[in-house]
């Protein structure tokens, strides 16, 4: 097997974070190390063209293997565009594993909007280039997503000014 | 209304105590030796697929309880024309893509949900397709992957029941997307010329599904780790019930490897969760998580975290080199 210079010890070093990225788009751990690994491969694949830090690269490639991912598992999620009201939503489970659920009935795209924003503190043009989406689209699915968490208006504010 | 200090704490507090893995870099480097091999393997089978124009007759009712399988990680190797993951071909379609005709289609006519949509472009598992089927798109993905499985059908029914009538003709249509640059994007290029093709797999009963030539032998039974508890088909046999005990909770889990073929059973307090199948000699695992968040999103199983539950294994027809289950404990 070819090497590839630096491969190991990135895995070795900076895989555990990215671990936790793809955990909060699959909400499952074993899903999301199936993710990560995946995403690697596919990273070693190009590892000789990536031009200085890989992180950002292999961040890509986490996030958009999520948001088409299809091959290794078909029997989870089915988002829902709507959630229920907040009044039908059973009384006294705590806010943030409401919170919590709200962001796991997200269309994957709006999901992966919201945890580069609010858990990787990206950009929106950051967001923009990992997704390969316009800025204007970035911002329509992260108002769109906050909208489905009833998330305080002004966080839409602190995107745009980002 | 939800802050963004809540929002981001959310973040941030479910991603505390994720498990470790020491070993990562090995299973990935496994993952890329395999990818090779199939790689290798799948133009083979492409060329082979290609010339037999495999199109097998529409099925009759009466294999509505025929039992599982899963999207397999290995090509069939081997296989009688018109069976693979678990299944008989009930319809199939390949030909040439080009920008200007960048898909397939063809009729089936599926007696049962238990199905697998299996897409292929001449073994090129970089090339993108979309899958549909009478005009919903289903997904899109890598193509030379499997949507699918004729074990329980599990989640995948909810799908199949939307847009797929049984006793009926349905239309599935798969199309050869723009190539992907090296970071998942699709790139803004036209269709490239080459060939997308689909297969549609209905599963029949694991005892009528023509198993490829046994490879018994072949594969040394893997080491272990005795730090975790471990079931296996060396220890225990090749076919019964057995238990172990865990707790449920976000790190709770555990995983099964097989070499097939066989069946594979999996309940939790008597509850159902999946039936999982092998019908070749390839390498198979999946992992399983014990939260009572994936058990309800995944099974429909309803059990809150922190709870003691038995978790019950029972294999079956099995026949091939070894099974495992290893359960994962919080460290």
């Amino acid at each position: 097997m070819t090497d590839r210079p630096g491969f190991d010890e990135f895995v070795a070093t900076r895989s555990h974070a990215l671990l936790r990225l793809s955990y909060l788009l699959t909400r499952d751990w074993a899903t999301a190390e199936d993710l990560l690994q995946t995403a690697l491969v596919r990273s070693w694949q190009a590892w000789g063209r990536i031009d200085g830090d890989p992180e950002p690269y292999v961040r890509t490639v986490v996030v958009n293997t999520f948001t088409s991912w299809w091959r290794r598992r078909w029997n989870g999620e089915v988002p829902t565009a709507e959630l229920p009201e907040s009044a039908s939503v059973a009384a006294g489970v705590e806010q943030r594993d409401l919170l919590w659920q709200a962001l796991g009935r997200l269309p994957r795209k709006q999901r992966a909007v919201v945890v580069l924003r609010f858990y990787e503190d990206l950009s929106e043009a950051e967001i923009a280039t990992v997704l390969g989406i316009s800025r204007g689209t970035v911002k329509s699915q992260c108002s769109k997503a906050l909208a489905h968490l009833r998330v305080d208006a002004s966080l839409e504010n602190a995107l745009e000014g980002s | 209304m939800t802050t963004e200090q809540q929002l981001r704490e959310t973040l941030g507090a479910h991603v505390e105590g994720a498990p470790g893995n020491s070993d990562r870099i090995g299973q990935v480097r496994g993952r890329i030796r395999a990818h090779r091999q199939r790689r290798a393997a799948g133009t083979a089978l492409a060329l082979a697929v290609v010339a037999a124009a495999v199109v097998v007759p529409l099925t009759t009712a009466g294999r509505g309880s025929a039992t599982h399988v899963q999207p397999i990680a290995t090509p069939p190797e081997q296989q009688p024309a018109g069976y693979a993951y678990g299944g008989r071909a009930i319809g199939s379609a390949s030909g040439r893509s080009s920008p200007a005709q960048p898909r397939v289609t063809f009729t089936v006519r599926p007696t049962s949900y238990l199905l697998v949509i299996a897409t292929d472009c001449g073994g090129d598992l970089s090339a993108e397709v979309a899958v549909a089927v009478n005009g919903h798109e289903l997904t899109e993905g890598s193509c030379g992957a499997q949507l699918g499985q004729v074990a329980d059908a599990g989640a995948a029914r909810v799908e199949w029941q939307r847009v797929i009538h049984l006793d009926a003709p349905n239309t599935v249509t798969v199309t050869r997307l723009s190539d992907t640059n090296d970071d998942g994007h699709l790139a803004a290029t036209p269709v490239p010329t080459g060939t997308v093709g689909g297969t549609v797999y209905q599963g029949v009963p694991f005892t009528a599904y023509p198993l490829p030539p046994d490879r018994v032998g072949t594969y040394p039974f893997p080491s272990g780790d005795s730090a975790r508890t471990e079931l296996d088909s060396r220890t225990v046999g090749a076919d019964g019930t057995f238990t172990f005990s865990a707790t449920t909770g976000a790190k709770a889990g555990f995983e099964l490897e097989l070499i097939g073929p066989g069946l594979v059973d999996i309940a939790v307090d008597g509850q159902h969760l999946q039936t999982y199948g092998s019908y070749d000699y390839g390498t198979q695992d999946d992992g399983y998580a014990l939260s009572a968040e994936a058990l309800a999103a995944q099974y429909g199983v309803h059990l809150p975290n922190g709870k003691h539950v038995t978790v019950t294994v029972t294999a079956s027809d099995f026949a091939g080199p070894y099974w495992r289950v290893t359960a994962r404990t919080p460290r």
